[in-house]
């Protein structure tokens, strides 16, 4: 259905949705009004009713354009907002923090006001979704009306031209008569049809009368003078024009029964106005009555008998009735006038009604536009602070992690920055400024498919759910960076001194800026003015806070799962199931930095390769485990059985083991720099060819140890009363 | 609004039809022209031919030996009353309440009228 977006602009789908909803009260108001009118003013003239019941069709016209106006200006505002969210996402950032202060600010009757406001645009956003498709059948109807509309035209058109018999000249000159009587200065020509079976008039500009066939053998001349009296009474009044107009409402508003029925009571009214007239002008109201008795009997002996049993609406039998019965007669347009302006004075009074909903809207878009402009400035003091911070720190790897907010030119000046500062290659240049521009426009489609859910929808819980998918979504992209930063840090093939973790903690605070930036509920915040109150205000808080919260863990996780998350629940049900994993998935090398790992059972574990640096581990069995060739960088080891395991090649840089028994254990050829030793028992564990400058073994036993090639220095901390040199171990200066 | 006379069904059309193209025609030629379209048996055109003479629709003539036939009906003429007929099925109604009618554009049934007619004649007895 969305596809009439396509023929039709949606302002104008949302616009027209609006007035058909809204006609659907406002009609039945109006037909209420009209009814309550014309009940009370019983007595008054039939011209004095008609003028009420068109009036009344005027009103309609006046509340439906008030309403069509108004619902497409706003639906115009929204469309420029989606338009400027669109092009800049951002804007979209400020207005949740700001609406989220306002609320706290908010006083009980505002937020009663809040809640009510809430409701209703849940009602409208229900509706507004059915647009397309209550226009679309509405559109339908309309076109089979105007169908039938011209159909009835063309008809019409051919009856005022076809199968004619002209009629005697003396009828002109009686016509011309009576037309000066009622001071009607059209000319008017009078012809037999034979496409016709009662008397009849058409035409505006040349109107004509045409009489049936049978008229001129079944009527006498005094008849004919009626209802000649009777359609110039039309002519003079302007009716075939003026139906035309009415018929116009009809087909626009075929859908509501409310216009049918102020339609019959127009019609109804005219007849009786234009029986008024002719009354007066031929002076004989039996006579009248008795010709209008004739016309129907030669219709209906013409007719088949199927039509005998049409409608029984007594119509005509009122009409004459009401024509013999002249009390009823008295025309007065005083009344008339009084009685439609009270009927104008209340629809007007209704139809401005409506404004304050409408206004609500404006509201909304002009704090959005307030907001913008205050959002774009903090984004530029935000981004030169994060250039300043970043060229202090001088941290070449991690400064356009704090720019996550920024638009793609903020991206490019820093990029530039970044090269000219480092030098960074051309190629590695532009691989991270494809990097940034894709993570830039997924992140961006996300963020607008959160706003445009949102914007249609109206609804809390869709906006805020929408808002936190596309945080989450930029977060998960951060990782991107991360990316394009190991792969910038290899290819420059920077020492180990830049340490990833550096990197990850930058990408969490990016994260975390970007999340506080990233409140895309705003809107909805806008929109509502507070939504439910404090309670509401403290439920949304906290759904933030935990969505922060939430997205921080995943940043972190994300982060550890190149660092391992996955694999902790793997791991912590013990060595044999791990070892069978890492048999199944040799080709992976699980990055299990970071992790606290405690009261495991890993005997013989296999960890050989891993990234296992700032991991934690304590209460566990770690014995005859292989640690072969890892990286177990600031990883500590407190209580952990490591008898028998093996750090064969691997790097141990600033561990800390404390109590631990570690009885033969393997750190051939490992790095164990500046780590430390507290309380261990290392008794015969092998220490040939290991780098232990800057280690501590303090508290330790070392006996029956192999130092065979081991290099120490002058910071190198042993147990009292051991002999390095004898051991074999290097010193270096 | 009434229907028109004589009225040509679609089978009396058709045969109208090859009158305005040539006349005058016998049955016979008639008869083998439609054959060429569809299977009709003689008997099926000669009855609706004269069934059309009888209506009016077309004039017979003696020539020779054999009948032949000449259309009556102008050809504009009957496509015009056809519109009209087509129309006036069609947007009869629409047309009837856009035009001003005495009556208004409600039907009114026999009963009705005659409780009309009490009501006058108790009027006039009244007075």
């Amino acid at each position: 259905m969305n596809a009439i977006y396509q023929f039709i602009p949606q302002e104008i789908v949302e616009a027209i949705g609006w007035t058909l909803f809204h006609s659907i009260w406002q009609i039945i108001s109006v037909a209420i009004l009209l009814a309550i009118i014309l009940a009370s003013f019983n007595k008054i003239s039939a011209a004095a009713r008609y003028i009420v019941a068109y009036a009344s069709l005027a009103a309609i016209a006046l509340c439906m354009s008030i309403t069509f106006i108004q619902s497409y200006n706003v639906a115009r505002e929204k469309a420029e907002i989606r338009k400027e969210i669109l092009s800049n996402p951002l804007i979209v950032i400020q207005h949740f923090k700001e609406s989220l202060q306002k609320q706290k600010n908010m006083d009980a009757a505002e937020v009663k006001k809040a809640t009510i406001n809430i409701q209703w645009l849940l009602v409208k956003s229900y509706f507004q979704r059915n647009f397309p498709v209550m226009v679309v059948i509405w559109f339908s109807g309309l076109l089979l009306f105007l169908l039938r509309f011209a159909g009835g035209l063309w008809y019409v058109n051919r009856l005022r031209y076809r199968q004619l018999i002209s009629m005697d000249e003396s009828w002109s000159q009686r016509i011309a008569e009576l037309s000066s009587q009622l001071k009607l200065k059209k000319k008017v020509e009078i012809f037999q049809s034979q496409l016709t079976q009662v008397p009849l008039t058409l035409g505006f500009f040349k109107p004509v009368i045409l009489l049936p066939v049978s008229a001129l053998t079944g009527l006498s001349v005094q008849h004919i003078e009626s209802i000649i009296a009777h359609e110039l009474a039309h002519i003079l009044r302007l009716d075939y024009f003026l139906n035309i107009i009415q018929s116009v409402f009809e087909i626009i508003l075929f859908y509501h029964p409310a216009i049918w029925w102020i339609s019959s009571v127009i019609r109804t009214e005219r007849e009786h106005c234009c029986d008024d007239i002719a009354v007066q002008l031929t002076g004989d109201s039996i006579h009248y009555a008795k010709t209008l008795a004739l016309v129907q009997e030669n219709v209906l002996m013409q007719q088949s008998l199927a039509m005998a049993f049409g409608a029984n609406k007594n119509q005509l039998f009122n009409r004459i009735k009401r024509i013999l019965n002249p009390k009823t007669m008295k025309n007065n347009f005083t009344e008339g006038i009084i009685a439609s302006c009270i009927i104008l004075a209340g629809i007007i009074g209704m139809a401005f009604s409506v404004i304050p909903n409408v206004n609500d809207d404006m509201r909304l878009s002009s704090t959005v536009k307030k907001s913008k402009v205050l959002n774009q400035s903090k984004i530029q003091v935000y981004t030169k602070d994060t250039v300043n911070k970043t060229q202090v720190a001088n941290d070449k790897n991690n400064k356009e992690l704090n720019n996550d907010n920024n638009d793609s030119d903020d991206i490019s000046t820093l990029l530039q920055e970044i090269s000219q500062k480092n030098n960074v290659s051309e190629d590695i240049q532009k691989e991270l400024e494809v990097a940034l521009s894709d993570l830039n426009s997924d992140m961006n489609v996300e963020i607008l498919k959160g706003i445009k859910g949102a914007m249609k929808e109206m609804d809390l819980n869709v906006i805020v759910g929408e808002a936190l998918k596309g945080a989450r979504e930029a977060v998960k992209n951060i990782d991107v960076k991360v990316i394009v930063h190991e792969a910038m840090k290899d290819a420059r093939n920077d020492n180990d001194n830049v340490d990833h973790d550096i990197i990850a903690e930058e990408a969490l605070k990016g994260a975390e800026a970007a999340l506080n930036n990233m409140d895309l509920n705003k809107i909805v915040n806008e929109a509502m003015k507070g939504v439910d109150g404090a309670l509401k205000e403290m439920d949304l808080n906290k759904l933030i806070q935990e969505s922060l919260n939430d997205d921080k863990d995943n940043v972190s996780r994300d982060h550890s799962d190149r660092s391992g998350n996955k694999y902790t629940d793997i791991i912590i049900n013990g060595s044999e199931e791990w070892n069978k994993w890492r048999e199944e998935n040799n080709q992976i090398i699980p990055n299990l930095s970071n992790l606290k790992i405690e009261d495991t059972k890993l005997p013989k574990a296999s960890l050989s390769g891993m990234l296992l640096k700032r991991t934690t581990f304590s209460n566990s069995d770690l014995s005859e485990a292989s640690f072969k060739e890892a990286n177990v960088n600031n990883a500590e080891f407190y209580d952990v059985i490591l008898e028998k395991t093996n750090f064969l090649d691997a790097q141990v840089t600033n561990c800390k083991f404390r109590d631990c028994p570690m009885k033969k254990v393997s750190f051939e050829n490992s790095n164990l720099c500046n780590s430390v030793f507290d309380d261990c028992n290392l008794e015969g564990s092998d220490f040939r060819k290991a780098d232990i400058r800057g280690t501590s073994f303090n508290e330790c036993n070392l006996n029956d140890c192999t130092f065979m090639g081991a290099i120490a220095d002058e910071n190198t901390r042993f147990p009292e009363g051991f002999d390095a040199k004898a051991q074999g171990i290097n010193f270096q200066e | 609004m009434e229907s028109i006379d004589k009225a040509p069904t679609s089978a009396e059309l058709e045969i109208l039809n090859l009158l305005w193209q040539k006349h005058p025609q016998t049955v016979k030629e008639i008869h083998e022209t439609l054959m060429d379209k569809k299977d009709v048996g003689y008997t099926t055109t000669l009855k609706i031919m004269q069934n059309m003479a009888t209506k009016g629709i077309v004039q017979r003539e003696l020539n020779g030996k054999s009948h032949s036939y000449s259309p009556v009906l102008k050809m504009e003429e009957t496509r015009g009353k056809l519109l009209d007929n087509f129309l006036e099925n069609a947007f009869g109604g629409s047309a009837s309440s856009l035009v001003m009618q005495v009556l208004g554009n409600k039907n009114t049934s026999r009963a009705e009228l005659d409780k009309i007619k009490n009501l006058i004649s108790q009027f006039e007895k009244g007075k």
